[in-house]
């Protein structure tokens, strides 16, 4: 049999064809066992990248693709990488090897891809959620933090269990005071009740189900939420494949009750590169809390952090264009 | 995707339809190879190669289905350069990168007869197929395809089909 699917076998391989100011391209860095895409939008040609460092874990790079970093791309390169076992990567058996160290090594080999291709460009993180962890980690390793101009934390985890602690404070403070005012009365009870005889610090299960209620409360507090979850992938099976190993094996259980202990408040002093902290003043499942954590021991000499009043835990969604000026301003500055 | 099939054993069974005509009624079971490719625009190609085993359910002598199973490997080759650490730690572009997965699938093909002539042979396909990709992190990847195409029999392995229904 003669198919017709053969007709669009023979398309053409995207290969690197130097600066741009309108580049789209793609490259792959295996390591360890796990094959990452990492997709080049944008202005390459300004010799300035930023790094989209995901969050999940597990989601991908291709939901920040669209509106969200439009502005950034005109400006810049910007660099969609997928994270081992997440969005586009893949491999064979590899879930025995999914680890913060390992995705710390493998942002290192990434970093230094991406110096090698584009030489002499100055490179910025750009991270979100999970990401925040996964950069802070790479940050305070040996002198990774040489590698880059500055990093742009948004809403990002670097410590899990503050993360965990504040999240249940923030939920239980805010559902007090919305429930006083008669706003959404039976949600924020229903939260109320749960985070007063559940601490997420004791199980994974139970941060599991705090994270949960603290995305859920978002809408009450009127933050608009996008449904983005098969938008994490460009293939949705990917993130089929990846959903299920995450939740439903005991490698993805393991690797994510490991993390519920992660904490870099620590060791935060060590990064010294220009640090912009951005946060939704809304946001439940990491709070406010973590970006003040990070101006108190962040070593650097330029650090920041920007409250978005009208966002939750996505501001580059719901602050997009205020979000893209701070963003826009610190790379300027620091490049 | 292209492939052939070898016929090895037929059942051939006279019915009698509703108004009482003699009809006949032919399976061929069959063994079957194929390769091909797929493009996944912006990230990889791959390159299949699967074996089977069918049953060919010849419907008249203008319109036969098959149902197949299959088994074979498929490899991803990367849009783009790959790059890997070196043993001292310095970045090297891998060239020729890629990787192998097994791949089981069913797949059912409907036929049509394309020329109308009594010495039928070529025929346009259509055949729905799916197929599972391992391990792909750690993992089964699912795939759904449709494919469009022209099959072509050989005469020595025609059905007797037609010389049943002629007699």
């Amino acid at each position: 049999m003669i198919s017709l699917l053969g007709l669009i076998f023979a398309g053409c391989k995207k290969e690197f064809t130097g600066l741009s100011t309108n580049a789209n391209e793609i490259f792959w860095v295996t390591n360890n066992g796990a094959d990452m895409p990492v997709r080049v939008m944008g202005n390459t040609a300004s010799k300035t990248i930023i790094l989209i460092v995901h969050g999940g874990p597990g989601d991908g790079s291709y939901d920040y693709t669209d509106y969200k970093t439009t502005r950034l791309r005109e400006k810049y390169g910007v660099a969609f990488w997928d994270q081992r076992n997440a969005g586009s990567a893949s491999g064979n058996n590899n879930m025995g090897k999914l680890s913060l160290p390992q995705m710390i090594n493998d942002m290192e080999v990434i970093v230094k891809a991406l110096k090698l291709r584009y030489e002499g460009a100055s490179i910025f993180l750009y991270a979100h959620s999970f990401g925040g962890l996964l950069a802070a980690g790479y940050l305070v390793k040996d002198s990774n933090q040489n590698n880059l101009k500055g990093w742009i934390e948004i809403d990002g985890a670097h410590n899990y269990p503050l993360c965990n602690a504040s999240s249940r404070k923030m939920l239980m403070d805010t559902a007090a005071s919305e429930i006083s005012k008669g706003n959404y009365t039976s949600q924020w009870q229903n939260i109320l009740d749960y985070c007063s005889s559940h601490d997420p610090l004791s199980s994974y299960k139970i941060s599991s189900q705090t994270e949960t209620f603290a995305h859920n409360a978002e809408p009450f507090m009127g933050i608009k939420q996008r449904s983005s979850s098969l938008s994490l992938a460009e293939d949705p099976s990917d993130q089929l494949v990846n959903y299920y190993n995450l939740n439903h094996t005991s490698s993805g259980n393991d690797f994510l009750e490991s993390l519920e202990i992660a904490d870099y408040s620590d060791q935060l002093y060590k990064i010294k590169i220009p640090s912009l902290l951005l946060w939704g003043q809304f946001d439940f499942t990491v709070p406010p809390v973590l970006g003040e954590d990070g101006m108190r021991n962040l070593g650097s000499a330029n650090k920041k952090l920007v409250l978005f009043s009208h966002s939750g835990h996505h501001p580059m969604e719901t602050d997009t264009d205020s979000v893209d000026d701070e963003i826009i301003n610190f790379v300027d500055t620091f490049k | 995707m292209i492939g052939g099939s070898i016929p090895f054993h037929s059942i051939i069974k006279e019915k009698k339809d509703k108004d009482s005509k003699p009809r006949n009624s032919e399976k061929d079971e069959f063994f079957s190879a194929e390769s091909g490719g797929y493009r996944y625009p912006f990230a990889y190609t791959s390159i299949l190669v699967n074996a089977g085993i069918g049953i060919r359910y010849i419907k008249s002598a203008k319109h036969f289905t098959e149902l197949s199973f299959n088994q074979g490997i498929v490899r991803t080759i990367y849009d783009g350069k790959v790059y890997e650490l070196d043993e001292d730690g310095n970045i090297k572009e891998s060239k020729l990168f890629g990787r192998n997965y097994l791949t089981t699938g069913f797949s059912y093909s409907l036929n049509w007869d394309l020329n109308n002539r009594k010495s039928n042979s070529w025929f346009f396909q259509l055949k729905p197929a799916t197929w599972i990709q391992y391990p792909y992190n750690s993992f089964l990847k699912p795939h759904f395809s449709l494919q469009a195409g022209v099959s072509h029999r050989l005469k020595k392995h025609n059905s007797s089909y037609e010389d049943k229904v002629q007699s």
